[in-house]
């Protein structure tokens, strides 16, 4: 039933995270809807896999994003090779369930510049002239319910996606002048290998409980991969500084 | 072929909304002036026999008997609902009136909240309703001089919103859409004054919107993209409420 504008065609985009869960789904949907993409992830055979799957022209690039300094210098030479962007999408992630008095710096901070900081230094760099290509811009952060709600034993990762809904908005208004929007997505708990490997150290009557936290029950990476392309297709070209929380109805109740 | 529900559809985004789904679906559309319900039917695609549901929301006894009698008599069951219906009249506090709340409260919450309710009934519509939004507003989740009638009414309905969405899981979906200054027939008081409308854009990072713009959110909202959204409000609204510094 949908007639609106999904098409991306013509559109370049950079996907973070893309080799698995979520950055991997939304790679092989936002290929089918005929944007070309660079890939960036750090896992190299990761992302040959999904450099196979994707239907459409991309370019995979292997880097870490806790080093920025050699970051800006990649995506540049990529782009020169791929053309200029449109934007990206920040999917990559890393959990850290810890009880307070567990919580070690060094784990952290390094957290913190994959999940969030990263964030920021590629808002700088794909809005710079050099890689951005002017027109449709459009940025898109994933975040988690965990940066809204409560829950225990989560206080780094609470922070470092928290912080993402806060980098949102305030880049929403910074870059608007450049036609640049950005928005964020709030998942829920979806079945991916980041989130299978937390729900496996949890109890049969956790999951169960987790489920029930749910009233659509649990996600797939494809429902966020969905929201993702809403927010950067035309059909989102009102839409800026706006989180969406994609999680079943999980903050509803 | 699948039927959707709008309210408010004579003007505004209820009508860009009416004649967006009437290529997809079979459009019930419902408003109180006739004439200018039938005005939107001409803008619609031909290619279903949509309904005209001439009815004032603010008759809120005869809400569910009237909407029973619409679906019964024409054999309608109904997939999607959207509630673009909107009454406001922004008014300081010392002229609000019980009147004005009652009409506010009438059109924009309580009629929605009666309609669903007759959507889910088994006799009436099966179990066949399947995704609904709510058009609330910006003002929802903020404050603004003159506006605590209308803010309460948006915010009442995004509370709604939220309960029904856990409700009603998984089965139905429930979600409300939060639109800025769009111009319609409810705000040409505003876009009549160039001044305040030099000022507001000022303060809208993307500009003000289009009723095409909201109808994209609501399309995306209803549609099986959206599988896992329940119970969520989306704000679009050219960036006005995360904007501080306009």
């Amino acid at each position: 039933m949908m007639s609106g504008v999904l098409d991306l065609s013509g559109r370049r985009y950079l996907v973070t995270g893309a080799a698995s869960g979520i950055g991997r789904a939304a790679s092989l949907l936002l290929a089918e809807c005929g944007a070309e993409l660079i890939l960036l992830d750090m896992n190299e055979d990761g992302l040959k896999e999904v450099a196979q799957e994707c239907n459409g022209k991309v370019f995979p690039l292997a880097a870490d994003l806790t080093d920025i300094s050699s970051l800006k210098e990649k995506i540049k030479s990529t782009v020169s090779e791929s053309g200029k962007l449109n934007g990206f999408v920040h999917c990559a992630g890393i959990p850290y369930i810890s009880p307070l008095n567990a919580v070690n710096e060094a784990k952290a901070e390094k957290l913190y510049r994959i999940n969030t900081y990263a964030a920021i230094e590629l808002a700088k760099i794909c809005s710079s002239k050099t890689v951005y290509s002017g027109d449709n811009g459009s940025i898109v952060l994933i975040s988690s319910v965990y940066g809204l709600v409560g829950s225990a034993a989560n206080v780094v990762y609470a922070m470092s996606k928290g912080a993402v809904i806060a980098i949102t908005k305030s880049l929403a208004v910074e870059l608007a002048a450049k036609g640049i929007r950005v928005n964020c997505i709030a998942p829920g708990f979806v079945k991916t290998n980041m989130m299978g490997g937390i729900s496996g150290s949890f109890d049969a009557e956790y999951n169960a409980r987790l489920e029930h936290l749910h009233p659509l029950g649990l996600g797939t990476a494809e429902d966020v991969a969905n929201a993702i392309l809403f927010m950067l297709s035309d059909m989102g070209r009102w839409v800026t500084g706006s989180v969406l929380s994609v999680d079943g109805g999980f903050t509803a109740q | 072929m699948e039927t959707i529900l709008v309210t408010g559809a004579s003007s505004g985004m209820g009508r860009e909304i009416a004649i967006r789904f009437s290529r997809t679906c079979r459009v019930i559309l419902c408003g109180r002036n006739m004439e200018r319900l039938q005005e939107s039917l001409s803008r619609c695609s031909d290619r279903f026999n949509h309904v005209l549901w001439q009815f004032d929301l603010d008759n809120i006894d005869s809400i569910e008997g009237s909407l029973q009698n619409l679906l019964t008599s024409n054999d309608v069951k109904v997939t999607y609902f959207v509630h673009c219906a909107g009454y406001i009249n922004t008014l300081p506090i010392k002229l609000v009136s019980s009147d004005v709340l009652r009409k506010t409260f009438y059109t924009n919450v309580f009629s929605a909240e009666l309609i669903i309710k007759t959507l889910m009934m088994r006799k009436i519509n099966r179990d066949i309703l399947k995704s609904v939004v709510l058009i609330s507003s910006n003002i929802s989740n903020f404050g603004a001089v003159a506006h605590s009638v209308y803010g309460a009414s948006k915010g009442a309905l995004d509370s709604m919103m939220r309960s029904l969405a856990v409700e009603l899981a998984p089965r139905v979906r429930v979600n409300s859409v939060l639109p800025g200054a769009v111009h319609t027939a409810m705000t040409e008081h505003i876009y009549g004054n160039e001044d305040l409308i030099h000022r507001m854009e000022a303060t809208y990072p993307l500009g003000l919107g289009t009723t095409s713009d909201i109808a994209d959110a609501v399309e995306f909202l209803l549609s099986d993209k959206a599988r896992w959204i329940t119970g969520q409000q989306l704000t679009v609204d050219g960036g006005r409420t995360i904007n501080i510094t306009g």
